[in-house]
Order: C-alpha cells, then sequence, then structure tokens
C-alpha cells in the first residue's frame, strides 16, 4: 500500500478515536486536566527553579502525560469491547492502524500543549522564544510519548493493566529526566548516576523545548535531540508493533 | 497446489492449539461459492477458533486457510477486501450512531462515499433501523447492535460473508430479520459461511452442514443426506395419558426418550413398534392421546455424531426453546 493510503487510512481511524474516545473520564483526566492542573499548580508553587526552566518541565510534562495517557487507554478500550477486531478484518495492516492510533494521541495532545503554551508565554515572558522550533519539539515529544504508550498498551486487555507498569515508568522517567529540575541539579549528590538520564527520551523532549523557549544554547545537543527522539519513536513503535502482532496467535 | 477456482473457502488441515489443548484439530473443508455454509456445533467445540482463523484474526498453529484460492495469512490485505465477518460479540462503536458506524467501516474498506451513503441507507432500512439511524449505537438492544453489526459488515458488498451465531440470543424479530437477509444474499449469489448451535438453524438455512464436536469435524454434507445416513432409524412421538414412567415404556424395545409431555421412540420398524405400544397401553390402561412417525431430524444427526444424548441437546440450549418437537 503506498504511503500516501497507508496516511489515509491511519487518518480515517484517528478521526474515528477522536469522535469516540476523547470524551472518556480517563481520556480527559490525564490529557486535559492534569496537564492543565500542572501547569497551574508547579507555575503558582514556590520557585525553586527559575520561571523558563518551569514553563519548559511543564511543556514537556504537558506532552508526556497526555501522549502516553490517550494511547494506553484507546487500545485496551478497543480490545475490551471487541472493536479492535473491526480494524484487524479490514484491509488494513497492523501498521497502519497503530499509526492511526498514534495520530489519535497527537490529535489530543499536540494541540492541548500548544494551547496552554500561548496562554502562559504571554503571561511568562518570551524570551528567545524560537516558536518554529518549539512546535517541532512538541511535536516530536508528542509523538515519543504516544508511541510510549502504544508500547505498553498494545497487548493489553484492560487499561489498569497498562496503567499501573505504565505509571511506574512514567513517574521514573519524570523524576531522573530533568522535568522538574535541570539534571545538573538532580544528579549533584551523585554525578556518576547522571547516564540514567540519557537514557530517557523525555530527556531530550526537555533539552529541546528549553532550547526552543529560551535560546538555542547548544547545537550538538539539539542534534542529539532531534536524534534521539526520532529514534525512540520509531523503537517504542517497533516494539508496540510486535506485541500487537502477538495477540494474534 | 493451485485450487479449484469455484471453491470460495477452504481449510486445509488447520490447527490449533493452545498449550496442550486442541481447540481446532486438523480440519480440512471447502465451501463453494455461491454455498450457504453451516458449522454445527455445541458451545466450545471450536466454531469461533475455526472462524478467527478462516478470517485472519488468529494464526494457525498448523495448516492453513485459503479465500479465493489465497492464503489469508500471505496476502491478508487484498484476501480481507472480498470479505464481510460478523463476529460472536456485536462489535460496533457504541460511542457513534449507527450511521457513523457505517461510513467509518466503509472508509476503512475504501467505499466511495457516494457509494457509501447510498448503501448505508439501502441496509439501514433493510434492517429496520433507518428511524434509529442518527442515535447512538449505545441506546440499542442487543438484537439491534447484532443488526447493525451484520449491515456493517455488509457496506461494501463483500463476496464472502462468515458470521458467529448470528442469532444467538437475540428476540424473534430481530432473528427472523436476519435469517431473511441472509437467505437473500445468498440467493443473490453471496457465499456464506455461518456457525451456528441451533440445529434448526442450520438445517432451514444451509445447504451444506459441517457438524465439529471438540475440536474435530465429525460429518459433513447436505441436512437432507446427513439425515439419510443415520438412514433406517425412524421415530415415533407419542402423547399418553396419565404420563407413564420411562422405565414402563422401555417395554415396546428401542430408546425411550422423554420430551416435554411426549416420548419419543427409537425404532427401525414403526409398525411393529406401534402394535406393541397398543398392546400395552391396552394392559396398561393407558390412553394414547396422539401419535405421530417422524423421519431423522438433523437434530438425530448431530445427537449421534457428537455422542451427546437428547437430553444433553436440550439443556445445552441447541434447539430454541420455540423449535420442533420442544413444545411444552
Ligand atoms: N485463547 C484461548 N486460550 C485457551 N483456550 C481457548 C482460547 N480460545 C478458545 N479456547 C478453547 O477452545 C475451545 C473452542 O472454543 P471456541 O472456538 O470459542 O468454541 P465455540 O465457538 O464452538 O463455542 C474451547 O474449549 C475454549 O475454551
Ligand atoms: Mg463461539
Amino acid at each position: 500500500m503506498s504511503i500516501v493510503l497507508t496516511l489515509k487510512k491511519a487518518l480515517v481511524i484517528a478521526k474515528k478515536d477522536v469522535k469516540t474516545y476523547y470524551s472518556k473520564p480517563a481520556t480527559l483526566f490525564y490529557g486535559v486536566v492534569l496537564p492543565f492542573a500542572m501547569f497551574g499548580a508547579f507555575l503558582a508553587g514556590r520557585p525553586c527553579v527559575t520561571e523558563d526552566y518551569r514553563v519548559v518541565g511543564v511543556t514537556a510534562l504537558s506532552t508526556f502525560f497526555g501522549g502516553t495517557t490517550v494511547e494506553a487507554v484507546i487500545l485496551p478500550l478497543e480490545r475490551r469491547t471487541g472493536t479492535i477486531d473491526r480494524l484487524l478484518l479490514a484491509p488494513v495492516s497492523l501498521k497502519t492502524i497503530l499509526l492511526g492510533k498514534s495520530l489519535a494521541g497527537f490529535t489530543f495532545s499536540f494541540p492541548i500543549t500548544l494551547i496552554v503554551l500561548s496562554i502562559i508565554l504571554p503571561f511568562a515572558g518570551f524570551w528567545n522564544l524560537n516558536a518554529a522550533l518549539l512546535v517541532v519539539a512538541v511535536a516530536l515529544s508528542v509523538l515519543s510519548a504516544c508511541a510510549l504508550g502504544l508500547a505498553f498498551s498494545a497487548s493489553a486487555e484492560d487499561i489498569a493493566d497498562v496503567m499501573w507498569p505504565m505509571n511506574f515508568v512514567r513517574f521514573f522517567m519524570i523524576f531522573f529526566a530533568g522535568v522538574f529540575m535541570p539534571i545538573d541539579e538532580i544528579y549533584a549528590f551523585m554525578p556518576s548516576l547522571k547516564f540514567i538520564a540519557y537514557l530517557i527520551p523525555l530527556t531530550y523532549s526537555v533539552d529541546m523545548i528549553y532550547q526552543s523557549i529560551v535560546g538555542v544554547n547548544n547545537l550538538t545537543m539539539l542534534a542529539t535531540d532531534f536524534a534521539v527522539l526520532i529514534f525512540s519513536i520509531i523503537a517504542f513503535y517497533y516494539i508496540a508493533y510486535k506485541r500487537f502482532a502477538k495477540t494474534l496467535t | 497446489m493451485r485450487s479449484d477456482v469455484n471453491v470460495a473457502i477452504e481449510a486445509r488441515n488447520l490447527t490449533k492449539r493452545y498449550g496442550k489443548f486442541t481447540a481446532v484439530n486438523g480440519l480440512n473443508l471447502k465451501v463453494f461459492k455461491g454455498e450457504f455454509f453451516g458449522l454445527l456445533g455445541p458451545n466450545g467445540a471450536g466454531k469461533t477458533t475455526t472462524v478467527r482463523m478462516l478470517t485472519g484474526l488468529l494464526t494457525p498453529t498448523e495448516g492453513e486457510a485459503l479465500i479465493m484460492g489465497v492464503n489469508i495469512m500471505e496476502r491478508p490485505l487484498d484476501v480481507k477486501r472480498l470479505m464481510g465477518v460478523v463476529p460472536e460479540v456485536s462489535n460496533i462503536y457504541v460511542e457513534m450512531t449507527a450511521w457513523e458506524n457505517l461510513l467509518f467501516i466503509a472508509e476503512l474498506y475504501d467505499v466511495p462515499r457516494d457509494a457509501a451513503v447510498e448503501r448505508a441507507k439501502e441496509l439501514l432500512e433493510v434492517f429496520g433501523l433507518y428511524e434509529r439511524r442518527h442515535d447512538k449505537a449505545a441506546t440499542f438492544s442487543k438484537g439491534m447492535r447484532r443488526r447493525l453489526a451484520i449491515a456493517a459488515a455488509l457496506i461494501h458488498n463483500p463476496e464472502i460473508i462468515f458470521l458467529d451465531e448470528p442469532t444467538s440470543g437475540l428476540d424473534v424479530q430481530s432473528t427472523r430479520i436476519i435469517r431473511n437477509v441472509l437467505r437473500k444474499l445468498n440467493k443473490e449469489g453471496v457465499t456464506i459461511f455461518m456457525t451456528t448451535h441451533f440445529i434448526d438453524e442450520a438445517d432451514n438455512l444451509c445447504g451444506r452442514v459441517g457438524i465439529i464436536n471438540r475440536g474435530h469435524l465429525v460429518a459433513l454434507d447436505k441436512p437432507e443426506r446427513l439425515k439419510q445416513t443415520i438412514g433406517g432409524e425412524l421415530s415415533i412421538e407419542v402423547s399418553i395419558s396419565p404420563i407413564p414412567s420411562l422405565e414402563d415404556l422401555k417395554v415396546v424395545g428401542g430408546d425411550v426418550v422423554r420430551s416435554g409431555d411426549k416420548f419419543r421412540i427409537y425404532t427401525r420398524d414403526p409398525s411393529a413398534t406401534l402394535s406393541k405400544l397398543t398392546g400395552l397401553a391396552d394392559l396398561k390402561g393407558w390412553k394414547i392421546i396422539s401419535v405421530r412417525t417422524l423421519t431423522p431430524s438433523l437434530e438425530d444427526v448431530f445427537v449421534k455424531l457428537t455422542g451427546l444424548t437428547a437430553v444433553d441437546v436440550e439443556r445445552l440450549e441447541l434447539v430454541r426453546p420455540s423449535g420442533r418437537r420442544r413444545r411444552r
């Protein structure tokens, strides 16, 4: 199937998901309420880091939570109701179905993050904002999060089965990726553990968002961010595909 | 190995194992174009597993499934276009309206928008859902959901339809609509593969029936021929007042089975059995209210081949409460 057709089918599935699952309580809570609440709480909280860093942190968090959550909800729901068979029976490949699912997460989390940012930035300040780079950074971050969520949910029957392990991994990632404070500060007591941060894709999301808001300060790192995020999308997507295919046996 | 051009569906040594348990065991089967085929079997026999393998939802442990001569595992996308599938549970999107459901499926199958709109309208009318087309499927009854699921499987005008227990647990009205639609489609040349655990449904609808039990295909033929194979065995149905005990009746010989307030006596020589029976009735002072000789039914074949007793057949609800001979 040509790329155009694949994309078209994926969009058909994504559009259906938007219609069907965006109003589910779990999606709304983790995808909308939580990002807004975190933005609010974090911005109002005691400033232990600079304001620009806080904006960066919540932006990364919003992409991360929104993307992973929508994916964690949609596939298990389709499996539980049996509607996943509808997709599997149609002349659509497994890859296209997964692409559709990640697009659904993307159309959810990407605009929400941008909306919240466009509300906050005028108050917080624009620093050295590079809007185009910021849009790319948010897009890649959301896609990476979506692929991660898919990797967790690809073979799950139940939302709860996904949420438990995924929340564990998510909080681990959030803490060690420098979302709340720069990684140099997190690992100040134990600098030898800093490599952990570099194993987490979220770290590169944070850096890319940071450079696009506060100003490009390290081109090598920016190029690395690009590469790692794209690699993470492919890797998570691949895991999701393998687990998804296994459900047919 | 080229397949016959007249074969629509073929299972070659189709086998599914779950660990040590074999759900479907070396199934060989050909369904020809334009046939109405029924796979009949009790619960747990392996019907759903078979359909899922034939439609590409489940990878066989051994053997292969061919649709129009093409292995479904090798070229799934080409094959899937040709078929419409109605799974055991009505898997429509309850969050969407009937109309949205149909148009979504149409898009997945690349049906052009105009054609999809027309076909959706037609199908909703046929299935008696047109008035409710803009209601969410969540508000539909079980029977309406099943009708919508079948409509969704037909939106792209498939040449082959698979239905897994389409009328199981449905109301009378839905059952009638569904059976009529299936008959009509088959007349128009559509190949139908239906599973059912209702014996009368297989008998009334299907041109050919396969009986599956514990993963094995134990019979495969036209219902009429199947009935002939157990041949000589006829039965007499009697209703006696006051209702005697089974033991008392056994004196006349043959197998005697009670069904409701009547008895069935299986025999190779009905007239001899009948005279014995009247003699016995005189002796005991029974009044024979009605007598009927019955040629073997598909149920008899089923009972014989699956090793289930007629009592099991009733207990497992293999015939509807309203079905023949089960009136109370
Ligand atoms: N995923 C599975 N794992 C283990 N056993 C299964 C699985 N699916 C079905 N079975 C078993 O295979 C047998 C056949 O099941 P099924 O095909 O659903 O029967 P039917 O549709 O005729 O009622 C049953 O005994 C069932 O318990
Ligand atoms: Mg079944």
